[in-house]
């Protein structure tokens, strides 16, 4: 029964792709929709780009499991987000536009030179495909059939409507999928509230053992910055076809993700009350809490959650590569011109994510918790481009750089403060060696 | 400015109470803030 809610998903998809195909001429119609979206579609493709299936399993199984502090966690997200996008994204948004900017790390080349933007792009690709093949595999794994064809079946969804009609499709489709996303979590919360349970537990204090002031700042400091390291999310600020559009998209973006966040974490929280209460089971492995729940589910009920979740995963998956595509062609290739290019990139970035997620490798998670803490290291720069003069190409390439060791090593030793840490020296590298870069140039 | 850095601090506050409340007051905190914007923001 899944597969034919699948089929008729994809049936439903594809027909919106092939409407959103028309009239592709350039890069910035391809990668960017011609800068034309409404606020409507920029906030419901935000959303979907940003939610993945974290949500419906990694934090409801988190609350479940840790308490109100995920909560605290995922709000601390939406509130450095709408602050920093009220701040940032008119910048940026004028900036692409007049200056023609279709990948966000367009942003560094004028400032820090090709070398930078090109290392920046690479970076990227290495913290993203581990990221994106959960996403398949997790998707995969809830279609509950072979899974070799199910990653198939998951990567062609992904990759055909970017294929197709580029950004206004993967917008279209993304706007029509989280409204979805966000109805099947009410769905699921009024479900559990009738057949379970719902409220707070009394176990669920804020702080405790979990949450503690490091490991609270460890999760939430790369999560604070995402919306401006993350270049999938931050070339969504190039979208909006005005200045009233780029208002909409922040703040319906911001009402969506409280809902979502709202819902999500009140699901786990009331699925650990249902055990305390011995109405759900106890389950000791955080990312089973879902699939248990939609295994006590009816099957109609559970198979439309299930798609919400593979949903989740999609639009977060085809948002990535089509981002890492024009990062690929602009910024690597530095070719401006040929979307032919970037089709082939959609095609070839699949491949490789259906390549990964069939070695299903351990360090594949590992590598794919790391990914935002790696692209913190974009953060000096970004800040650098409108906040201070100094710094240039070798500030650029060794703040990366630095930022970048940091990430790896300290994630393979373990260090439970590892963001904090490539935090602070991407900013000290950038600081100390942009200040040695000026007085040299001077 | 001055009200986002307040509010980002006053997220931190549930640090000091040990409750289960915490996720009431970080619901409405992050509402206020949203509302705050909304009305506020001139982009």
């Amino acid at each position: 029964m899944i597969l034919w809610a699948v089929a008729i998903y994809m049936v439903v998809g594809t027909l919106i792709a092939l409407y959103a195909k028309r009239g592709i001429k350039t890069q910035e119609d391809y990668f960017l929709a011609n800068r034309r979206l409404g606020g409507i579609v920029s906030a419901l493709t935000y959303a979907s780009t940003t939610y993945s299936a974290f949500m419906m399993v990694g934090l409801v199984g988190l609350a479940y499991a840790t308490g109100v502090g995920s909560a605290g966690f995922e709000l601390m997200y939406l509130v450095g987000t709408v602050f920093l996008l009220s701040y940032y994204a008119p910048k940026f948004w004028s900036m692409g536009k007049e200056k023609g900017y279709v990948s966000p790390v367009e942003v560094f080349e004028d400032r820090y030179g090709k070398f930078v933007s090109t290392l920046s792009s690479i970076f990227a690709l290495i913290a993203l495909i581990p990221y994106t093949s959960i996403q398949i595999m997790g998707s995969a794994y809830l279609l509950g059939i072979d899974y070799t064809l199910a990653v198939l079946i998951v990567a062609f969804v992904i990759a055909f409507w970017a294929f197709l009609g580029g950004m206004k499709s993967v917008a279209i489709t993304d706007a029509v999928q989280g409204v979805f996303m966000l109805l099947m979590a009410i769905v699921a919360v009024i479900w559990t509230a009738k057949n379970v349970a719902f409220g707070i537990p009394d176990s669920a204090v804020f702080p405790n053992e979990f949450w503690t002031p490091l490991r609270f700042a460890s999760l939430t400091l790369p999560w604070f910055f995402f919306a401006l390291t993350n270049p999938q999310v931050s070339q969504r600020m190039f979208v909006p076809k005005d200045d009233k559009a780029l208002k909409r998209m922040v703040i319906l973006f911001a009402i969506f993700g409280l809902i979502y966040t709202a819902l999500v974490t009140i699901l786990g929280l009331s699925l650990r009350l249902g055990t305390d209460l011995g109405r759900f089971p106890l389950v000791s492995y955080r990312d089973r809490v879902t699939p248990t729940l939609l295994s006590m589910m009816p099957e109609y009920l559970a198979i439309a959650v299930a798609l919400s979740i593979i949903m989740a995963s999609v639009t977060t998956a085809n948002s990535i590569v089509l981002t890492l595509s024009s990062m690929l062609l602009r910024d690597v290739l530095k070719d401006r011109e040929r979307i032919v290019l970037g089709k082939v990139f959609v095609v070839v970035l699949t491949v490789v994510l259906i390549f990964f997620a069939l070695q299903r490798p351990g360090y594949i998670v590992e590598l794919a918790v790391l990914s935002s803490t790696i692209l913190l290291c974009q953060l000096p720069l970004i800040l650098g481009v409108f906040h201070f003069k100094f710094g240039g190409r070798v500030t650029g390439l060794s703040t990366l750089t630095a930022g970048f060791v940091t990430a790896v090593v300290l994630s393979l030793l373990r260090v439970p403060w590892t963001s904090i840490a490539v935090f602070f020296v991407s900013f000290a590298v950038f600081f100390g060696v942009g200040l040695i870069e000026r007085s040299k140039t001077t | 400015m001055m009200i986002d850095v307040v509010v980002i601090v006053a997220m931190l506050i549930p640090f000091a109470f040990k409750s289960k409340l915490a996720y009431v007051y970080w619901i409405v905190l992050s509402s206020l803030y949203i509302a705050y914007k909304a009305w506020r923001w001139k982009v």
